[in-house]
């Protein structure tokens, strides 16, 4: 039992990682995805390589996979047909949102169609106040009447969502109970549970979309472990979550909500994990792909977190990795506005028809084309082992398409197109950078995705970044990612107390909630050893209704209280430059986080002797052709270095080093590019 | 290769990578702001907006949360470069002015800091940012009643004034508007954090300069402008030219009196003329558009109509003319009040979006329902404290030429979010007993009006007062090319009881008791197009 593999799913490849426990990472495979059932793709890729490798199935160890399908269902509008069981007077709530129009001028961009249609949703009479204090019980008659409607509407899966119910569950818990008794097949997805937090749209939404991904998901999870018991690999199948952790197909399939993000978590995962063993924990990541690009900023190793994010115009509530998405990728079009200015997105030519130089239908320019005409990509390095571009092709369109409108030549519209792309670029990193107050100088960028590394010299140069730390596979880093996991928890729950011990009762209360849900979850990870449990706090002053979150350190009483609201003074000031220490505080929500460490045996990767032997070909940089020596990544030992201008090509990506920037291997097998202007 | 870098000879290139720099410095100034506020309103809601402008004072870039943002800061910087010629100013000045007849101003509330940007001793440009300060002061809280009957009764009135000398914040200043204000720590709080935003702007864009040089990059700028105008005459070429005409009309006064807002859309040369010439006088309570916020909602409607992606520049503003006669609705004279100016901006949208729907058919889009405000106040007999709650509850849009009109949202140049029923019964003795889309509200067409909302508010405290302010009650939105009419909008009191009775649409301090229920009905957007075709 030494072998453990990682698997992501994206909308092009399947990516494979495969870890010898004893050396690192020692082989990665990208085979194409199928979406009609990704689990086929997986098993031909995990297979094929275990096969290459000559490992029996029976050493798997760990089987960690960061996974679409969730996303996937959202963004294609889900084929569950599910229904919805509210307090009269309120089902609507999941259609009128937040009275925010989905665009400020665009009347063209639509708010999202919901997820419930309005004739699967009933209503039943039923009410609690702000405390859960019951002002009219459950109606039997509309609860009948709702749940003969249900059954009529022959509904895939049901959300049940009652206000007020995060103050107190016991009256979705008994609509759940009568459900089950006339529907029992049907899954039954409560708000109290996906996410016992006031406000009632992000709740309700956060629900639907949860219970209407129950079916898809359990499907999945069920094809996919079979296909992995039967092979033989003895390993549970784990998924990565939206907060970067793993959970059990058991977990995952009551809360596929959980898993939305849970690729680009995976990956700002891997990147965190593997800078932080070489040493550095202050990072940001770039992850560029072909559509889209993601950022995130890790302070001292720390994954950030947030508790809301947006999945196609749709509110998604619980904790996940705190990342920026900007609509730039590779394959985001350039084209010439009827001003005259040259734009690069945020239209893309995504995986199909693909850039122009992938020879796949595309006729629209993309960055990926110019990165072609400036000499980065090359056919002598085909694309994943297999996909050699096509220059001239690239040329000629970026000349008809934008050059002729802009009187340019092929590589002065390349590079303008790179140098408008890297201002987009840049306003993201200064997203998660600058306007949080935190200068990205200090910071070194971990590029990765397929086109991450290729952009990031200059992007780190322009940022005034000193260094790159371009990951050993930066193209499948969301499955190394998958494997530097933990298997994770997060439980919150709204808690309305003052912050002082008048406070505390309701607050022990709700952190004993808190231990029960983390308790039972224990039990169905089957975790129960080793766990550590962090408790976190949000707070905020009487009079304002933002609020921050602070560790609760040991159990909550009156010092861990007293500790906790002080700290929460000294993080106001520090985030918002003042305080208001006359100001009473308020609890708002409390949280509670339990973990099972993955140990890992391996410190470094396996890495080739010997001397690396470049070939030489032209690239355009700093405004002319340059004479570049080109690696091959596989090949590059310990110790190794070189100066810039360079391109450093391996299976899943294609580095650029420019002049006056150094490029090394460190003993981690990372690539590290240093500035030395 | 790349085109020599010469004057006549600029870079398209660079032209677009220097408009995305001046955005993103605007989006930087907008994150200090909300990061470094104090109040609520601004930081959680964003209700602020930044600029850049240039040494003529021309608006090279702005971030907006509020379209109706745009022309206050447009104005300020216009009023500070009038009435401070350029050498008086000094590196380090900064001034505040909120005055919609003396410092370009939308309404009180909206506080505008304008700073000059200078390199090398000489002026480069001004940073400036606008923010919604929760009260000025003034006869009500929050400083914004459509009751008041003149502009001295909505607060207190800064022309542009120094706030900021040669770097050294001008304490007794903001004294002044702090103890005019009921809420005199947020007032000093929120100055300190435009001050900080535009300490923002300032250094970028000197180092925007530094870099490609003072002249070089003025222009870039300039071209960037350019670039921006042409862009959006490309859209006004694909329009018929010609004069449009359209009326629209506010909810009469009392005593039936109609009031109009005509336009008189001009499309020629390559450029749009709004001509409001025989729009009613201006009214005698607090719902007047002062002309920064009838160029904001001009702007905005276009934007939205034409080219929903054209940059907030002045290449896009300069082709845009504005004809409002003194003493009309749409150009108040002193000192007409104009706090509640937002739900008439509504529906002079739908007038300007009316015009320019004849003009260009295919960007045609049919009336809209405006949010309507309702305000309870009281003692909370949960906790002894005295509380108020201002809602505004979203109306609908119309239908497009395309689409059917989007459900429940604010419309145009207006934009904040609602409050979340269980959030608001955490706060007020209030129960919300139903809020849903409120059927057959939208009118119907080949495609329909978006549909307003419904919402039932119970009384939980022994008594509170109630003021409304509604628009669209008696004038609904109306339809295009067939398509029918929205729903208008109503105030309902116990709703379904033998004492409902239907509330006036402007009132102030309605007496309520434990248990009486208010409905708020907001209108619906409406229909274009014949039904069934």
């Amino acid at each position: 039992m030494s072998w453990r593999v990682g698997v992501d799913t994206g909308g092009t490849f399947t990516d494979v990682a495969l870890v010898d426990e004893r050396r690192g990472l020692v082989a990665v495979r990208k085979v194409p995805s199928i979406k009609e059932d990704p689990s086929a793709a997986i098993m031909a890729g995990v297979l094929g390589l275990l096969a290459e490798y000559g490992v029996s199935y029976g050493e798997i160890a760990r089987f960690n996979h960061g996974t679409t399908v969730a996303v996937n269902a959202v963004l294609e509008g889900a084929a569950t047909r599910t229904a919805l069981l509210t307090t009269a007077g309120f089902r609507d709530v999941i259609e009128l949102a937040r009275q925010r129009r989905p665009h400020l001028y665009d009347m063209s961009v639509r708010k999202p169609v919901p997820i419930i249609d309005r004739e699967l949703r009933f209503e039943i009479d039923e009410r609690l106040d702000i405390d859960g204090v019951e002002v009219r019980p459950v109606d039997e008659g509309s609860l009948g009447a709702a749940i003969a409607g249900i059954r009529d509407s022959g509904a895939d899966a049901i959300a049940v969502c009652l206000l007020h119910s995060y103050a107190d569950r016991r009256h979705e818990v008994e609509v759940r109970r009568r459900l089950q008794e006339v529907l029992p097949g049907v899954p039954v997805s409560v708000s109290s549970e996906v996410h016992p937090e006031y406000r009632e749209y992000e709740r309700f939404s956060t629900t639907a979309v949860n219970a209407s991904l129950v079916p898809v998901m359990r499907r999945y999870l069920d094809r996919l472990s079979d296909a992995v018991a039967s092979a033989g690999i003895a390993s549970p199948v784990r998924v990565v979550q939206s907060n970067g952790g793993l959970a059990s197909t058991a977990t995952t399939g009551e809360l596929p909500v959980s898993t939305l993000f849970s690729g680009p978590s995976a990956g700002v995962l891997g990147a965190a994990a593997l800078a932080a063993e070489a040493g550095v924990r202050d990072i940001i990541t770039f992850d560029m792909g072909g559509t889209s690009t993601d950022v995130c900023l890790v302070r001292g190793g720390q994954v950030p977190i947030v508790h809301e994010r947006e999945m196609d115009g749709r509110p998604i509530m619980g904790a996940m990795v705190d990342v920026v998405s900007v609509g730039s990728g590779g394959g985001s079009i350039a084209w010439v506005d009827d001003g005259g200015l040259l734009k690069v997105g945020p239209r893309s030519a995504g995986a199909a028809p693909g850039p122009v130089a992938y020879g796949r239908g595309g006729s629209r320019p993309t960055v990926t084309d110019a990165d072609c005409v400036l000499g980065y990509l090359h056919p002598d390095a085909p694309l994943a082992g297999t996909l050699r571009v096509d220059i001239a092709a690239a040329a000629g369109q970026l000349e008809a398409e934008v050059g002729r409108r802009l009187g340019l030549d092929a590589v002065a519209v390349a590079e303008g197109v790179l140098r408008v792309l890297q201002a987009d670029l840049v306003r993201a990193v200064r997203t998660v950078s600058v306007a949080r107050g935190t200068d990205p100088r200090a910071f070194t960028l971990v590029p990765y995705g397929g086109a991450g590394p290729l952009h990031a010299s200059a992007l780190a140069r322009e940022l005034g970044i000193r260094r790159v730390l371009v990951p050993p596979a930066p193209g499948i880093l969301c499955a190394y990612g998958a494997l530097a996991a933990d298997v994770r928890g997060d439980f919150g729950a709204t808690c309305v107390a003052e912050a002082t011990e008048t406070g505390l009762a309701d607050i022990v209360a709700a952190y004993k909630g808190l231990d029960e849900r983390a308790t039972d979850w224990a039990r169905v990870e089957s975790v129960t050893d080793a766990v550590l449990t962090e408790r976190r706090i949000e707070l905020r002053y009487a009079n304002q209704s933002h609020a921050l979150v602070v560790p609760l350190h040991g159990e909550p009483d009156a010092d861990s209280l007293r500790q906790a609201v002080a700290d929460f003074h000294r993080l106001y000031e520090k985030r918002y430059g003042y305080t208001l220490p006359e100001e009473p505080v308020r609890v708002v929500a409390v949280r509670l986080t339990t973990t099972a460490p993955t140990e890992r045996s391996w410190s470094s990767q396996p890495m080739p002797e010997g001397q690396a032997t470049p070939t030489v070909r032209d690239i355009f940089v700093d405004g002319t052709w340059t004479s570049a020596e080109v690696y091959r990544r596989e090949a590059l030992p310990l110790g190794w270095s070189c100066s810039g201008p360079a391109i450093v090509s391996q299976l899943d990506a294609t580095t650029v080093v420019l002049p006056g920037q150094n490029a090394g291997i460190d003993e981690y097998a990372n690539l590290i590019i240093e500035e030395t202007r | 290769m790349t085109p020599a870098d010469t004057a006549a000879e600029l870079d398209p290139i660079t032209t677009e990578v220097i408009g995305s720099a001046l955005f993103a410095i605007t989006e930087e100034m907008s994150s200090a702001l909300m990061r470094t506020a104090y109040s609520p309103n601004i930081r959680e809601r964003g209700d602020c907006s930044t600029g850049l402008f240039d040494a003529q004072g021309h608006v090279l870039a702005q971030s907006q949360r509020l379209p109706l943002h745009m022309g206050s800061l447009l104005g300020s910087v216009r009023s500070v470069h009038e009435r401070y010629p350029v050498e008086t100013l000094r590196f380090g000045d900064m001034f505040v002015a909120n005055d919609p007849y003396h410092g370009g101003g939308s309404h009180l509330p909206d506080v505008n800091v304008v700073a000059p940007i200078f390199l090398h001793d000489r002026l480069i440009g001004y940073a400036a940012s606008t923010a919604h300060h929760s009260d000025v002061g003034g006869m009500v809280a929050g400083s914004e009643s459509a009751d008041c009957r003149e502009v001295f009764q909505e607060g207190l009135r800064l022309p542009p004034v120094k706030l900021v000398g040669s770097g050294r914040v001008q304490e007794d200043v903001i004294a002044i508007v702090a103890l005019n204000s009921r809420v005199p720590v947020d007032r000093g709080g929120d100055l300190h954090a435009q001050i900080a935003a535009n300490r923002i702007g300032q250094q970028r864009l000197a180092a925007l300069a530094e870099r490609y040089g003072t002249d070089r990059l003025q222009d870039y700028v300039d071209d960037l402008l350019r670039a921006t105008e042409r862009r959006i005459r490309a859209r006004y070429a694909e329009i018929e030219p010609g004069a449009y005409e359209h009326d629209e009309y506010l909810d009469p006064l009392a005593d039936g009196t109609p009031l109009r807002i005509h336009v008189r859309l001009q499309v020629r040369d390559g450029r749009l003329v709004f001509d409001f010439t025989g729009s009613s006088p201006q009214l005698p309570y607090a719902r007047n558009i002062p002309s920064y916020a009838l160029a904001a909602t001009a702007f905005c409607v276009v934007k939205t109509l034409l080219d929903p992606a054209i940059a907030t520049n002045d290449g896009f503003y300069r082709s845009i003319e504005i004809i409002a006669p003194e003493g009309t609705i749409v150009n108040p004279v002193e000192p007409a009040p104009v706090g509640a100016r937002a739900l008439s901006c509504g529906v002079l949208a739908d007038a300007i979006a009316g015009a320019l729907s004849l003009a260009a058919p295919d960007r045609m889009v049919a009336g809209s329902g405006p949010h309507q405000l309702v305000v309870f106040a009281g003692l909370d007999e949960r906790t002894d404290d005295y509380f108020v709650n201002y809602e505004t509850i979203a109306g609908a849009l119309g239908a497009t030429a395309t689409h059917d009109g989007l459900d429940a949202v604010r419309i145009y140049a207006s934009g904040a979010a609602n409050l979340p029923v269980e959030a608001l019964e955490h706060a007020f003795p209030l129960r919300v007993e139903r809020y849903e889309l409120r059927d057959g509200s939208g009118g119907g067409g080949a495609h329909r009006g978006g549909r307003g909302i419904r919402r039932d508010y119970r009384l939980l405290a022994e008594t509170a007062r109630l003021s409304l302010t509604g628009e669209r009650h008696i004038e609904p939105a109306r339809g295009t090319r067939g398509g029918a009419d929205g729903a208008p909008g109503h105030f309902v009191l116990n709703p379904d009881r033998v004492q409902e009775a239907e509330l006036p649409r402007i009132a102030r301090d309605i007496v309520l008791h434990a248990g009486d229920v208010l409905r708020v009905e907001t209108p619906g957007g409406a229909g274009h197009g014949e039904a069934g075709r």
